[in-house]
């Protein structure tokens, strides 16, 4: 029998807690308990046993550590052993209980015991095989499901799901652990979770460890408002805590059960125990619940994304989708995709979401550039930096396969089309990622002109999709925007259609500034067809959040129809734009008249005022006398002041960040003029293997790329190889190394090695806390600085002598 | 409190405020704080403040110490800095902390303002050793009815107390489960601004100097207490 058969119909009930009882039958701190299912088997099959006793369905396998990390493929015991007895165990004890009807074992899996980048130090796909091993061992061994649990990051939680579905057809559970802030210790709340989760396609969800009942109740309710799954709930019993003095401690048995029931009623389907939790529990929880039918599980007609942290609905508040991560028509854009200059794409993301945007598209297509590593990287990148969910924005089914695959909860997909082609590519992809789905209303024919076209191919794309299991919450459609300069009827087609789709619960969405192309002033049509949009019930606009005429036309719309309470939002905008007309710069408080020199701007650290002067004085100035006679002067005079320790090093990164104002500035009217030659030469910039601090490069960083340098920045745990291959490929004359603890050092020795051997002319400058002279020496760097002002000494040497 | 049973502990944020010196200190001190870093260091500390969410979990210890070496449950440590602090106790509060994720995540989304990131860096520095300071200064108030005296904490990386102490800190605190604290491979604490260390627990009132700055032979480091 498949435990799908019943699992949200009656109620069932997990074993409880396994640790607690293994050192009661004399498990040692720091033997490893998954040990015993080979050592000392018929221990663990009488825990079993007990917990079947006490009325338990699923018994977890005793292999919450079994990985390779704790048994590596050249250890003393293969994982395959250990996992492969584990179930064998469980299997005996029901074999041994007699009843064996409804009684079901699962492969447990718990947390792989290493934090995910960009957090932590490990690989997403290399946590995916881990897991994998552990999956396949367990569905060798004939586990009846996989228990995925104690989980508290979502993204290994994803990590572990994939390995369980690409490696098993066996049914997932999912329990994660919350903190009392109804979090996961990685930020995310239960709705992004479950958004999530259900992408992905779990069989049921819930929570586990942490606290007590009583405390889970909150997030269990959460759970039951939002899902569409059976929901399961292994509290511990309590635990010892110890709080303003005092020491709090566990709950009975008898409560237990009590606060069980409660949450049995609230919708859970599925209860179990955890840490401290013993058959005793299981077996009060489970008399009191004998004749206790769970509510039904019910679809919730949700339609919903998430990122990391939180979810995002549609269909109720129109959505921003910030469209300016898009190469198209942009030169300063593709020139940095071509550059690999990741930073700006990130840029572009952050000032969007400071506009105000929802959600952020992610568009790196460009002929020349490998997209589908270009999107791994920037998607992953983008998630390190913003807590918005992504909008994976490409035509590349591989390019969309692995942005999916590493994406961080559950994204928007642009997009797929009526074409059987594109249906057959994407529709599989978004079916085992999750996602919701963009649909074009175009198909073979092209773009139907009329209205009853485009709602056509939205229902042959809608059947299309449920064909593959994907329901209808998650498409939004596109009725897509054409230029009314060419046919004057193109908007109300466009909106017939989306009012069409609308009206029978379909959600829509816009690429709204299409609508005026080839007109004059584009943004007042734009605009006001934005608003028509709105008014006819669209979802989602896929617009430029720094356009001030959008942004009035939404907090407008906002306000109107009652979505702004007290027209909060609506005045908070209105006096941001009252006061300038763009959006990308919000004025600072600091910039005020008295900064009328770029000097002084830069000095102060003034980046508003220095972008402005900059901008000014190139009307009448030439760039290169800009950065000759203020850019540089200033940041000199900052510069010594640090070195006379006359200036804190964070007043230097400020006027160095004011400096950058004043380069964009000239960088825009250089790429206007077609010259782009202000700079020294190129700089190769990471921090070592194994390092995850990377804070004092960035500051390098920082400094060098105002003193003109083309710094190449790998980011933080650079394998030696990488920064030796970028260094030899650009025939960097400059490379720098950090590295904040004694650990990470021999992987720097390592990579002046590689360097040195592979480039002996290249200097090689190394710096960190742990960093001295003698070290920097006898690992064969040409260079120790003690601090970013004298790395920027040392370059501006190298540089004036090639 | 029990031997061997691991605790929980939750702080009140509100109750700690990292010292603007403690701060100043991380971001090396030199010069005069002027308007534009003021108005920067405000703001950041209160992003710190709200994104902060200082968790841990601690255990008591019976421990033993002889020469160079202590054990601590069942395991032993090399370390002289280390049985110098212990010296006359005979158990121990082993404890890991943190401010959590979000810090690092505020951190990381600073990328494209060096300035801003740096001193969130030093503000999360200083907000989880003043969340530290408030742990430790509640073990006190709690031993200190029983007269039992309490050493200054001393954590892993301090003198010759090996980085490699706090994988069995993290263990025997159940962290990573509890508080989510991990080690990354090279031995570094993911969240980054985390805290592990011991507590020893004596009959006496010795007075250690073995704390912090004062037991590191780095002398010339820039972030030296003085």
């Amino acid at each position: 029998m498949n435990i799908l058969d019943i699992t949200g119909k009656e109620m069932l009930f997990f074993d409880g807690g396994m640790g607690t009882l293994l050192q009661k039958r004399g498990l040692c701190p720091g033997e490893l308990p998954e040990m015993w299912n080979i050592e000392k088997s018929n221990e663990i099959i009488e825990i079993h046993l007990e917990y079947l006793n006490a009325g338990a369905n699923i018994i977890t396998s005793n292999t919450f550590g079994a990985n390779l990390l704790k048994f590596p493929k050249d250890g003393k015991t293969s994982l395959d052993d250990v996992v492969g007895a584990a179930i064998c165990n469980a299997k005996k004890a029901i074999e041994k209980c007699g009843d064996k009807k409804d009684k079901f074992v699962a492969l447990d899996i718990g947390p792989c015991g290493r934090l995910l980048k960009p957090l932590g130090d490990m690989e997403f796909e290399d946590a995916v095989s881990l897991f994998a091993e552990t999956v396949k061992a367990g569905a060798r061994a004939g586990a009846d499901l996989i228990l995925i649990e104690t989980m508290n990051d979502l993204y290994e939680t994803k990590a572990a799901v994939l390995a369980a579905k690409e490696n098993s057809n066996l049914p997932i559970f999912v329990t994660n652990a919350y903190g009392t802030d109804e979090k996961l210790m990685t930020g995310a709340s239960p709705e992004a979770v479950c958004a999530t989760l259900e992408g992905l396609g779990v069989n049921a969800i819930g929570l586990n460890c942490s606290f007590g009942p009583g405390q889970m109740l909150p997030v269990v309710k959460r759970l039951c408002e939002v899902s569409s799954l059976p929901i399961i709930v292994n509290p511990n019993a309590g635990l010892p805590a110890f709080k303003d003095g005092k020491t709090t401690y566990d709950i009975t048995p008898d409560e237990f059960a009590d606060i069980m029931t409660e949450i049995a009623k609230c919708g859970a389907h599925i209860l179990g125990g955890c840490c401290g939790t013993t058959p005793e529990y299981i077996e009060k929880t489970v008399k009191k619940l004998t004749d206790f039918k769970p509510k039904p599980v019910t679809e919730k007609n949700i339609s919903v994304i998430s990122s990391y942290t939180h979810a995002v609905c549609f269909g109720n508040e129109p959505i921003i989708i910030g469209e300016r991560i898009n190469p198209t028509g942009k030169k300063l854009f593709k020139e940095a995709l071509r550059n690999h200059d990741i930073d700006y794409i990130l840029n572009v993301g952050l000032k969007q979401e400071e506009a105000g945007a929802h959600v952020l598209d992610v568009n790196v297509g460009l002929p020349e550039i490998d997209e589908v590593e270009t999107i791994a990287e920037v998607v992953q990148k983008l998630q390190a930096v913003t807590s918005l969910p992504l909008q994976i924005d490409t035509s590349n089914p591989q390019a969309m396969e692995k942005a999916l695959r590493l994406y961080n909860g559950k994204p928007m997909v642009n997009s797929v089309n009526g074409k059987k082609e594109s249906m057959e590519a994407v529709f599989p992809l978004v079916k085992k990622y999750g996602g919701l789905v963009v649909a074009l209303t175009l198909d073979e024919d092209g773009i139907p002109e009329s209205a009853a076209g485009r709602c056509a191919i939205a229902e042959k794309i809608y059947a299309k999709a449920a064909e593959y299991g994907i329901k209808k919450k998650d498409i939004i459609t596109d009725t897509l925007a054409m230029t009314i300069s060419t046919d004057s009827s193109a908007a109300k087609e466009t909106l017939t259609a989306l009012e069409t789709i609308s009206n029978v619960g379909g959600l829509t969405s816009l690429g709204v500034s299409n609508i005026s192309f080839g007109l004059p002033s584009r943004e007042f049509i734009n605009a006001s067809f934005f608003t028509m949009a709105l008014t006819k019930g669209l979802s989602a606009a896929i617009i430029n959040p720094h356009s001030v005429e959008m942004m009035k036309a939404y907090k407008s719309f906002m306000a109107l129809s009652g979505f702004d309470k007290n027209c909060e939002s609506y005045i908070e905008f209105a006096s941001t734009v009252s006061a300038s007309q763009t959006l990308e710069t919000p004025k600072s408080a600091n910039a005020t008249a008295d900064d009328n020199t770029l000097k002084s701007a830069i000095i102060k650290g003034l980046s508003e005022s220095a972008h402005a002067i900059a901008v000014q004085m190139l009307e009448t100035t030439d760039a290169f006398d800009v950065i000759n006679t203020e850019i540089v002067p200033a940041l000199d005079i900052v510069g010594k002041g640090f070195e006379e320790k006359k200036v804190y090093l964070p007043q230097l990164l400020i006027s160095a960040e004011a400096a950058k104002a004043a380069f964009d500035a000239v960088k825009e009217k250089m790429s206007k003029s077609g010259n782009n030659q202000t700079k020294k030469c190129t700089f190769v910039l990471a921090t070592v293997h194994g390092d995850i601090h990377d804070i004092g490069k960035n500051i390098v960083k920082a400094l060098l790329e105002n003193y003109g340098f083309n710094v190449v920045d790998l980011g933080k745990d650079v394998a030696p190889e990488k920064v030796c291959e970028t260094a030899l490929k650009l025939n960097a004359p400059l490379v720098g190394l950090s590295a904040l603890m004694t650990t990470t050092v021999p992987a720097m020795e390592e990579t002046v090695k590689l360097i040195k051997k592979a480039l002996p002319d290249t200097k090689v400058v190394v710096g960190g806390a742990v960093l001295t002279e003698e070290y920097a020496n006898a690992m064969g760097a040409d260079k120790y600085c003690s601090d970013a002002m004298e790395t920027v000494r040392y370059a501006e040497e190298v540089n004036s002598t090639l | 409190m029990n031997y061997d049973l691991i605790y929980s502990h939750k702080a009140d944020k509100n109750l700690i405020i990292p010292p603007r010196s403690e701060i100043l200190r991380y971001l090396g001190e030199k010069g005069e704080e002027n308007e534009v870093l003021k108005n920067l260091i405000d703001e950041i500390q209160n992003m710190v403040s709200e994104k902060a969410l200082p968790t841990g979990t601690f255990v008591l210890k019976k421990i033993m110490v002889h020469n160079e070496k202590v054990s601590i449950g069942d395991i032993f440590f090399s370390s002289q800095k280390l049985a110098k602090n212990l010296a006359g106790c005979h158990s121990a509060i082993v404890f890991s902390l943190t401010i959590g994720s979000s810090v690092d995540r505020l951190m990381q989304s600073l990328v494209s303002k060096p300035a801003a990131e740096f001193v969130a860096s030093a503000t999360g520095s200083a907000f989880v050793e003043s969340y530290a300071d408030l742990f430790n200064k509640e073990i006190k108030d709690y031993f200190g009815n029983e007269n039992k005296y309490l050493r200054p904490r001393f954590s892993p990386g301090y003198g010759d107390f090996s980085h490699s102490a706090q994988k069995d800190i993290i263990n025997m605190t159940d962290a990573s489960r509890r508080c989510g604290i991990y080690l990354t491979k090279a031995l570094m604490l993911t969240p980054t601004k985390s805290v592990t260390g011991v507590i020893g627990i004596g009959a006496t009132n010795y007075n250690c100097p073995s704390y912090g700055c004062e037991a590191c032979d780095k002398t010339d480091c820039i972030s030296r207490r003085s």
